[in-house]
């Protein structure tokens, strides 16, 4: 059983090594066999990855991708161990990727890794509005 | 009325999904609320969880011994692929010395040294084995990745390395005649291609289990470091770390060395 994908007009694929771009009208195509397939709205580039889960995602991308995955497992540990350590609690996500890794499903494990992203968010969108909080509190006491 | 009776197993599924909803209801509070724990339940069950993480941890410690023993087993049966390619060429050597003579008491030595050949490829073959599995002798070996089992490699052994396998006959004849020898060199030529062919199969089986050995141990490593500070986690503190963490990666080498692997990578086409 293949995989349907079907792409818009001009939206682009990664299809194992190559880079397969669609002409101007809808297409659907069917993928059969074992390559790595990547959507377009999936891939994230290194100028995007600016934030830690962000980056765990690229590194597995990468991973995904490569004919030689061991090569990049290096990053991918000291991205998931730095973040293991500042936020223990995300350790349930870097558990479930691992889990999908050594089971050798790339695809899902890069779909826990956007869930990471999303947890992450939360937690940065939580610091950043405590930090504007403080920022304000400060602010208010210094005008007082 | 009679109560439902409820199995062990069923209650500890329930158990183990009430914590988790648990866990959640009191992830979502703190995210809304940014407060520190503050009661003394909130601890206990992140002390489960980091215990219910570390065990993962174990479990996975513990398949890596599986997993070694499988390395071994597809390495033997591809030492005994080598060794019997070795066989099958000194059989050949012998063939082509066979084919430059017409002596017949020449040939006939020849062919009797050609069938002990013969005998050592079946001893090699049945030799092959690791813990009861011999790849060679038609077994198949099932390796485990995941500790629920529910992802599995099946290394398919050689269906029989043997001689009726590799369908090298016996001497004919005692090679008197130049047919039988032609016949003999030929099976040969066969049974080489047939050996190269399982030793490809066999080290690409042997570099998955490699691969996801290695991995497997890394991981051990990160979810053991996580675990031991999970008690400790707090929403606030986590957030900053976060923060910090971000702007320390955009600093350190790592995200350079990301950014160089992905233009190394099919990614490089994206930019």
């Amino acid at each position: 059983m293949g995989l349907k994908v079907e792409l818009k007009p001009g939206e682009r694929l990664i299809l194992g090594e190559c880079l397969v771009t669609n002409g101007d009208q809808r297409t659907r195509l069917l993928i059969e066999g074992q390559a790595a397939i990547l959507r377009e709205k999936e891939i994230m580039t290194p100028e995007l990855a600016d934030t830690p889960a962000k980056r765990i995602y690229l590194a597995l991308q990468i991973m995904y991708t490569s004919r030689d995955p061991r090569a990049h497992h290096d990053t991918y540990f000291t991205l998931t161990r730095e973040l293991v350590e500042a936020v223990p609690s995300a350790w349930p996500y870097i558990d479930a990727i691992g889990n999908h890794i050594i089971t050798g499903s790339m695809y899902k494990a890069l779909k826990s890794a956007k869930a990471l992203i999303a947890y992450e968010k939360e937690l940065l969108d939580h610091a950043s509005r405590s930090q504007d909080l403080r920022r304000g509190r400060e602010a208010h006491r210094q005008s007082a | 009325m009679s109560d439902i009776v409820l199995s062990a197993g069923v209650r500890s599924n329930l158990l183990q999904l009430q914590q988790t909803s648990d866990l959640i209801t009191q992830t979502q509070n703190r995210l809304a609320t940014g407060k520190r724990v503050n009661s003394a339940l909130d601890n206990p069950i992140n002390y489960f969880t980091a215990q219910n993480l570390s065990g993962r941890a174990n479990d996975l410690n513990s398949l890596l011994d599986s997993m070694s023993t499988a390395i071994n087993t597809i390495q033997a049966a591809n030492n005994g692929i080598t060794a019997i390619t070795k066989l099958v060429q000194s059989a050949q050597s012998i063939v082509t010395q066979a084919q430059q003579t017409t002596d017949p008491t020449i040939r006939a030595t020849l062919s009797s040294q050609f069938d002990s050949i013969r005998g050592q490829i079946d001893q090699l073959a049945q030799d092959s084995g690791i813990n009861g599995i011999n790849l060679l002798n038609g077994d198949t070996l099932t390796v485990t990745m995941n500790e629920t089992a529910t992802s599995t490699v099946a290394v398919a052994g050689v269906t029989d390395l043997s001689n009726s396998a590799l369908a090298i006959n016996g001497a004919t004849n005692n090679w008197a005649g130049a047919v039988d020898i032609t016949a003999a060199s030929t099976q040969l030529t066969a049974a080489l291609t047939t050996l190269r062919s399982q030793s490809q199969a066999l080290s690409s089986n042997l570099q998955t289990v490699q691969v996801r050995q290695d991995f497997t141990k890394a991981m051990i490593n990160t979810l053991q470091t996580g675990a031991d500070n999970l008690t400790l986690a707090d929403s606030n503190e986590e957030g900053a770390n976060l923060l910090a963490l971000q702007t320390r990666q955009q600093l350190s080498t790592t995200a350079l060395s990301l950014a160089a692997q992905a233009d190394q990578n099919v990614l490089r086409l994206f930019q």
